[in-house]
């Protein structure tokens, strides 16, 4: 098992359940993201760019550390 | 989701492109909001602070709290929208029942007029509505006024993500159990 050097893992005598963390994953990729992601959708949708948003996002070249999408946001059910 | 702060901005960049005069305002104002919450973000991942970059990260925030406005009329909640389609019905009804009664002794084109200017007032009523409830008061908004200063207290905040955490529940933490004979496992 790989040992991740964090700093919740240093620090002696914490417990990670105490602290007060700011939690990107959380707060921001799948809070803040999605609530986003929400409204640039009813944003298009009331535009009508909605067929042209799904051809960029599928439209996007690869390059290093980022992986392309092969469905439009739209298709893909979670 | 992470993949998508990398690229929104410009995928939305590009669906927008070629506004009409009337849309090119509010496609402005939609591209800058997007673009600052996206900045904040990365920002957000930085390893090390200088006080030049903590003053972008405010910067970045305070433009997208400008700028949100926008989006105000999709912030609607669940529970905002059944109040909404409740009272509409409720409204519908009413109107209904008061054109009926009034069937008899009007004319064709006055039931018509009657029925337009009904229609347009529960439309009013709805946009009402929606203003009145929609808000960005929760709390994931509220926290990254807070960032800022988490970062002159205790560091990168990178570090306190959880994602190597859950990442770990993907493979290493499966795999062994998997290993494991099951007893005693948590």
């Amino acid at each position: 098992m790989k040992i991740c050097h964090n700093v919740v893992t240093i620090l002696y005598g914490v417990n990670p359940a105490d602290l007060h963390k700011p939690d990107l994953l959380h707060n921001i990729y799948i809070g803040l993201f999605k609530h986003m992601m929400e409204w640039v959708e009813g944003f298009l949708k009331n535009h009508k760019r909605q067929q042209a948003f799904d051809d960029a996002w599928k439209e996007i070249l690869p390059y290093p550390g980022f992986c392309v999408p092969k469905r439009a946001y739209r298709e893909v059910i979670q | 989701m992470r993949n998508l702060g990398r690229c929104i901005a410009t995928v939305l960049a590009s669906a927008l492109r070629n506004p009409d005069s009337s849309q090119h305002q509010d496609f402005n104002i939609a591209l800058n909001c997007v673009g600052a919450l996206v900045d904040f973000s990365l920002m957000t991942q930085y390893r090390s602070h200088t006080p030049d970059t903590l003053t972008y990260m405010e910067r970045y925030l305070q433009t997208f709290h400008q700028m949100k406005h926008i989006f105000l009329e999709f912030r609607t909640s669940k529970s905002t929208r059944a109040e909404v389609n409740r009272q509409d019905r409720e409204l519908s009804r009413l109107m209904a029942n008061l054109i009926a009664q009034d069937a008899h002794h009007i004319s064709a084109a006055q039931r018509r007029r009657q029925a337009d200017q009904n229609r347009l007032q529960r439309v009013n009523r709805q946009a009402d509505l929606h203003q009145r409830e929609n808000h960005f008061n929760f709390i994931k908004m509220h926290y990254l006024s807070h960032f800022v200063s988490h970062v002159r207290r205790f560091g990168s905040i990178l570090m306190y993500s959880t994602a190597m955490g859950e990442l770990a529940h993907k493979e290493e933490i499966k795999e062994g159990y998997r290993r494991s004979n099951g007893n005693n496992t948590a």
